[in-house]
């Protein structure tokens, strides 16, 4: 944590090296919770870099957070996709190549390792605001329960009943797609 | 979906993250092992199939990321720079102004009193007729000419106190022309000595007012110039 809030302190001088740092450190980690919530991989590298623009303006409008990153990106993130998405509802969504690339590999022969990101899409689709929330920081940050529970304001209880109920309803749509 | 088996997918999931494989996981719950198959595979599948941002889309949001982060430091440079100069600006009129308050305290309390009664050749004469001209000109437009009176006054008491004293210097004074003669006039109280080297101004009449600068020398007043600046008073008889 100390080294951290180093970083936030020269980041807040808008020192190159330290934003360099934080963009390597969290691009990643924010595209991949921003793909499981668009699952679109031109518009979750869009949606990804518009995170780290808002985090400049806030550094210059010193509303960035003082001591921890992480949590402060995933609340932007959050915003960022909710506001695709309601611009989305807008207007008809143009229908983009789902080419993803996937760290997919190892003998099992799942029926998830079996689908493509167009058919993890429509099946994410049909889940709750809320489960989708819960898929993507599981899977696409790797959150463990505890940081997601407290991201969400909700007990690790809620947390993990709603990940059960997600990835049921997801292994039942993608099983009839198969 | 029935609670318990929701209780067993729930279990399930924690012995996956936890490490444990599917076969593992399925052997401790074999009631439920059909209905949990499909959702542990589609959780591990899920947890493999990590997607990654394409190396070209991570290159330019980094690029793009800093080129805005300089953008914002040159823009913050330019408005502390510009903040600085408006600051400095407004630092140095305020000194200015505040350096010239405090002078005019300074004058009004220790010079003031003392330069009221100055005469023409004392260290203090430029402040007395400076604090005239200052109360002449923020004086209400009605007390003017009473205050123009008064200077006048000053200026032949001023002359007075000359002589009287034995000062030799230049001095001006305003007053009524009382009597001509051909080498001296009396203005007012003061008699004015007339040389080839007095200008003489207007026509001089008995009655007028006259502006005389003079050289008090010796005790003694010489003109070297003399202004009539009003003609005599001209009395017009009542109708019998």
């Amino acid at each position: 944590m100390p080294d951290e809030i180093t970083l936030l302190a020269r980041a807040r001088a808008l020192e190159d090296e330290a934003l360099a740092e934080i963009h390597e450190t969290y691009y990643e980690p924010i595209f991949r919770y921003i793909v499981f919530r668009v699952s679109n991989q031109q518009i979750a590298e869009d949606l990804t870099s518009e995170v780290f623009v808002r985090l400049l303006s806030a550094l210059r409008d010193h509303t960035a957070p003082q001591n921890t990153l992480r949590g402060w990106l995933y609340g932007v993130a959050f915003r960022v996709v909710n506001d695709h998405h309601r611009k989305q509802y807008r207007r008809e969504e143009v229908k983009l190549t789902d080419t993803i690339a996937s760290n997919s590999h190892g003998p099992l022969e799942t029926v998830a390792q079996q689908m493509s990101w167009r058919e993890v899409r429509a099946a994410m689709s049909v889940l709750t605001e809320a489960q989708r929330e819960v898929i993507a920081l599981r899977f696409g940050q790797e959150m463990p329960i505890r940081d997601v529970a407290q991201l969400l304001g909700k007990t690790e209880g809620a947390v993990k009943q709603l990940q059960a109920r997600a990835i049921a309803s997801l292994a039942r749509i993608l099983k009839e797609m198969v | 979906m029935d609670s318990a088996l929701e209780n067993t997918i729930v279990d399930a999931l924690e012995a996956l993250d936890r490490g444990e494989n599917v076969e593992q996981i399925l052997d401790r719950f074999p009631q439920h092992a059909p209905a949990l198959r499909p959702i542990l595979e589609t959780a591990a599948g899920l947890a493999d199939l990590s997607p990654l941002p394409s190396t070209e889309a991570r290159s330019l949001s980094r690029q793009q990321f800093l080129a805005e982060a300089r953008r914002l430091r040159e823009e913050s440079f330019r408005e502390t720079s510009h903040h600085d100069g408006s600051t400095s600006l407004l630092r140095r009129f305020y000194y200015s102004f505040a350096s010239f308050a405090v002078l005019l305290v300074l004058l009004g309390v220790i010079l003031v009193p003392p330069s009221a009664g100055a005469i023409p050749g004392d260290i203090l004469y430029p402040v007395k007729r400076g604090v005239e001209t200052l109360r002449l000109y923020l004086a209400p437009q009605e007390e003017k000419e009473a205050l123009r009176g008064q200077y006048e006054e000053e200026r032949n008491h001023e002359v007075y106190e000359m002589i009287e004293v034995g000062r030799d210097g230049s001095a001006g004074y305003v007053g009524m022309l009382k009597a001509i003669q051909p080498h001296q006039w009396e203005i007012g109280n003061i008699t004015a000595l007339i040389n080839d080297s007095t200008v003489i101004r207007g026509e001089p009449e008995v009655g007028a007012r006259v502006e005389a600068h003079c050289l008090v020398k010796d005790r003694q007043v010489i003109a070297e110039s003399l202004t009539i600046i009003d003609p005599p008073m001209t009395l017009t008889p009542a109708n019998p």
